[in-house]
């Protein structure tokens, strides 16, 4: 215990000793939500990475592909193709942000369709959407920490040490904004994927060479994808992977990393940047998970697959650098859930109905990262038997924020009725779907009940768009916002 | 010069289309999940997605590169 421990206290130690370094600037609103428009290439990919891909890659999905196989591949595809739609709306998103000062997702919604209400209704849905997910994280924590322990803390008390860890790295998120998020987020993104994907790689090995197990010692059945008369149905895989990609661009933690880049050369140079990485380190884990599975005591527990199979190959001090690797990407997706969340209470909820300066949109961002952070830890420590559906309904729910979006960025027809009329419907079917059915909507094919939901938000933005054109000063006004973009 | 510009410009566009159509066709994982034959001892399924994957990743180097040679990207 003293090996594991003692090499994650070296790695926050070495983050705590790094932001602490961060010189601390509030002088602007701007600065405090999204580091002032400051970053390079180099930073925002690997901020991008440190938010998309979580903790529970390793236990979720590592899992997914131990128990389940190639199905689990799904992530993968989806994972890159938003790295493709990161690329193609990079130059309206960036050239928006920069022209209007934009510091959130709910702002952008508010400058293309020109309603106050929209930002009220996105930021919403995003801040209710997020909670069960940041209340996740904090929980796969104390699930790493349990294991590294090696048995020696319970459930209950792994969780409360990784929400007093969580707690304490949030001191700084509050202190000094995103700044200090993404330039941690670079830190923890080289331990995460670089050190990550080389561990990846060598487990690999030692799992062909040491275990001699390859794909061919894996059951036909790993290899099964749902297809036509499968009980998942013949759309579930394109439902998994249209909902994940666009739902991505749908996290208010994820879309803000369009606004902190220092342009659009920078923002596309992240992408191209960010997708290499992305397609070794997601591939070498999903391989990692699928070869793992063959042996017997990761076959009882798929999900502790990284842990257990750490532990085999390289004893101690490999469970300790693999607790430090699962730590360093939970870290970054909870203090940009945390972070992202505060900025939007102040900017698009109080922020909307009050006049505020500088100091009082800071001063209400902290207090409410300050609180969330409070919610989300009490949360944790608590046994809540339906938060994994409750986390599957809200990512329903988010993705309606998509044809709003989406439509509103490479469409110019579109109008705030629709939008409107779109997202909410889409979300309170989504919703029910999801309640009635637990996943399995009837005659859908496979279809989950957010994808139904979306084409039925689709139909109604396009139906809107159409019934009520745009008058003529709103249609000007978005051919300029187009123009704008068109220009530079 | 221009031409050849545009044509690189759809090139990548049409890439981008392929690699969403191909992602999400049903019928091409359909075709790739149900049997189970070996290319080069791979299974195709995952032929499949190592595929799709490398080609979305090399559309995305490829866009960058080709608007980085042709200055597009200023600033």
């Amino acid at each position: 215990m003293m090996i594991t421990f003692g090499i994650l206290l070296i790695f926050f130690a070495g983050l705590l000793v790094m932001l602490q370094r961060i010189k601390l600037d509030n002088h602007s609103f701007s600065n405090y939500a999204v580091g002032d428009r400051a970053f390079g290439a180099r930073y925002q990919a690997m901020s991008f990475l440190n938010t998309w891909y979580p903790g529970a890659m390793f236990t979720a999905f590592g899992g997914m592909a131990a128990a389940s196989g190639i199905i689990s591949f799904y992530v993968l595809v989806y994972s890159l193709l938003t790295v493709l739609l990161m690329y193609m709306m990079a130059k309206p998103v960036w050239v928006w942000g920069k022209a209007f000062d934009l510091k959130t997702q709910p702002d952008l919604f508010a400058l293309r369709y020109d309603s106050k209400h929209i930002r009220t209704i996105a930021a919403m849905i995003g801040i209710v959407s997020g909670l069960p997910w940041l209340v996740l994280g904090m929980q796969a924590l104390g699930e790493m920490f349990r294991y590294i322990s090696l048995g020696t803390l319970s459930f209950s008390q792994a969780v409360i040490f990784g929400v007093i860890v969580i707690g304490i790295r949030q001191i700084w998120t509050v202190r000094i904004g995103m700044k200090g998020v993404v330039i941690s987020d670079f830190y923890q993104g080289l331990v995460a994927y670089i050190l990550g994907t080389a561990v990846l790689v060598g487990l690999i090995i030692w799992l062909v060479m040491i275990q001699h197990i390859s794909l061919s010692s894996l059951e036909p059945a790993r290899f099964y994808i749902p297809g036509p008369g499968s009980k998942e149905g013949p759309l579930f895989l394109f439902s998994l992977i249209l909902t994940g990609a666009l739902g991505g661009w749908c996290w208010p933690y994820i879309f803000v990393r369009l606004f902190t880049s220092n342009g659009v050369k920078s923002l596309k140079k992240s992408a191209a940047l960010a997708i290499p990485l992305s397609l070794v380190f997601c591939g070498a884990l999903l391989i990692f998970g699928m070869l793992a599975g063959v042996l017997p005591s990761v076959n009882q527990n798929p999900n502790d697959v990284w842990f257990i199979v750490s532990r085999e190959a390289g004893g101690l001090v490999l469970l300790g650098i693999a607790g430090v690797i699962l730590l360093a990407a939970s870290m970054g997706h909870i203090d940009g859930n945390i972070q992202a969340t505060g900025a939007q209470i102040a900017n698009d909820l109080i922020g909307n109905y009050f006049k505020l300066d500088t100091r009082q949109l800071i001063i209400i961002s902290k207090l409410g990262m300050l609180c969330l952070t409070i919610l989300a830890s009490w949360l944790s420590c608590m046994q809540l038997p339906a938060l994994f559906s409750l986390a599957v309904l809200a990512y329903q729910g988010i993705i309606q924020l998509a044809v709003p979006q989406f439509m509103g960025i490479f469409w110019k027809r579109g109008n705030r009725y629709g939008a409107i009329a779109g997202m909410t419907v889409g979300f309170i079917i989504a919703v029910t779907l999801e309640l009635v059915y637990h996943g399995n909507v009837p005659c859908a094919y496979g279809l989950t009940s957010g994808a139904v939901a979306l084409a039925i938000n689709v139909v109604i933005y396009v139906l809107f768009a159409y019934l009520i054109p745009q008058k003529q000063a709103e249609a000007s006004r978005v051919q300029g916002l187009f123009n704008m973009v068109s220009q530079r | 010069m221009i031409m050849k510009h545009c044509n690189k410009f759809y090139a990548v566009r049409i890439w981008f289309l392929l690699n969403v159509f191909v992602s999400l066709y049903p019928p091409f994982y359909w075709a790739a999940g149900t049997h189970q034959p070996l290319i080069l001892g791979l299974p195709v399924s995952l032929i499949y997605f190592g595929t799709v994957s490398i080609s979305i990743t090399f559309s995305i180097l490829f866009a960058y590169w080709q608007e980085y040679l042709s200055g597009e990207l200023s600033s």
